[in-house]
């Protein structure tokens, strides 16, 4: 976990909203036990907070709506960037794909304004919705579900 | 008033390590799986496609305009409250020892509100990085 790269840009923003005053709170859903690498792969980068308050490890839940809270209790949020839907409101959390959807259309005025989103085609929520969140499904049983979720033409 | 009331942003650790992928197609009668060879495809736009940089760099590009748009709007909202130059100038001198004390009761003592913090801050932004 310690040999994470950084998102391109990610670096130069953070330092540039760093400088203005800014400061960067980081929530992820790794472990309580990874803290330290992963605090060590922020400071590998020189990225700004890269300190125990400023990162918020998955606890009780994977939601981040709890640590969003958290973290505005005391401070004015003016955006969050994120990879994942969830990232950005509670009202991604383990959506299927419609809901997201139609959820994506509810906040579509929020999207480069206050909700800066980032591609993964990796993996993700969008993913992971295909198959109702079940993650104990085998490859080839997922692959049917994906398949199946498909327009054909 | 918000404790120390800086501007937060909540920036979600994506790991980017390519995953692990060392089965193809078996277990699938042979036949390519999508789930996992689709997981190489996707990891060669993410390492490979010039695209994937841009769009990264695209978003934090707005993210940079959104930046400097609040802090012109929030600077904008303290004039129309007439707080004048030499009062932030006379806060930015403040700065520092207010960070040394922690902030909130010596700001509460001066009678300054939490908007007036937030100027304080980001005028810091400006003066001393």
């Amino acid at each position: 976990m310690a040999s994470a790269d950084t998102v391109p840009g990610a670096s130069d923003f953070l330092k540039y909203a760093a400088s203005k005053g800014v400061e960067i709170f980081y929530v992820t859903n790794r472990m309580e036990k990874e803290r330290d690498a992963t605090i060590k792969n922020l400071k590998k980068f020189d990225l700004p907070n890269a300190d125990y308050a400023h990162l918020f490890p998955v606890q009780k839940t994977s939601s981040k709506e709890d640590r969003r809270k958290s973290i505005a209790a005391n401070h004015d949020v003016v955006m969050l960037l994120g990879d994942n839907l969830a990232d950005f409101s509670f009202l991604f959390d383990k959506k299927n794909s419609l809901q997201r959807t139609e959820n994506v259309n509810v906040l579509s005025g929020e999207f480069g304004r206050r909700f800066i989103i980032l591609p993964n085609p990796v993996y993700g929520d969008w993913e992971s919705s295909l198959y109702n969140y079940n993650y104990s499904l085998l490859a080839v049983q997922k692959d049917s579900l994906l398949k199946a979720s498909l327009h054909t033409y | 008033m918000k404790n120390l009331s800086l501007f937060a942003i909540l920036f979600f650790c994506s790991c980017t390590i390519a995953p692990r992928i060392t089965v193809t197609n078996a277990g699938n009668g042979g036949m390519p799986n999508v789930i996992v060879d689709g997981k190489i495809f996707a990891t060669a736009y993410q390492q490979k496609a010039a695209e994937y940089r841009a769009l990264c760099l695209q978003a934090f590009n707005i993210a940079r305009e959104r930046i400097d748009e609040i802090i012109l709007r929030i600077l904008q909202s303290q004039k129309r409250s007439s707080l004048t130059l030499m009062k932030l100038f006379w806060i930015t001198a403040l700065t520092r020892l207010i960070r040394s004390y922690r902030g909130k009761i010596m700001i509460n003592h001066r009678g300054l509100n939490g908007q007036q913090w937030q100027v304080l801050i980001l005028y810091q932004g400006h003066r001393i990085s």
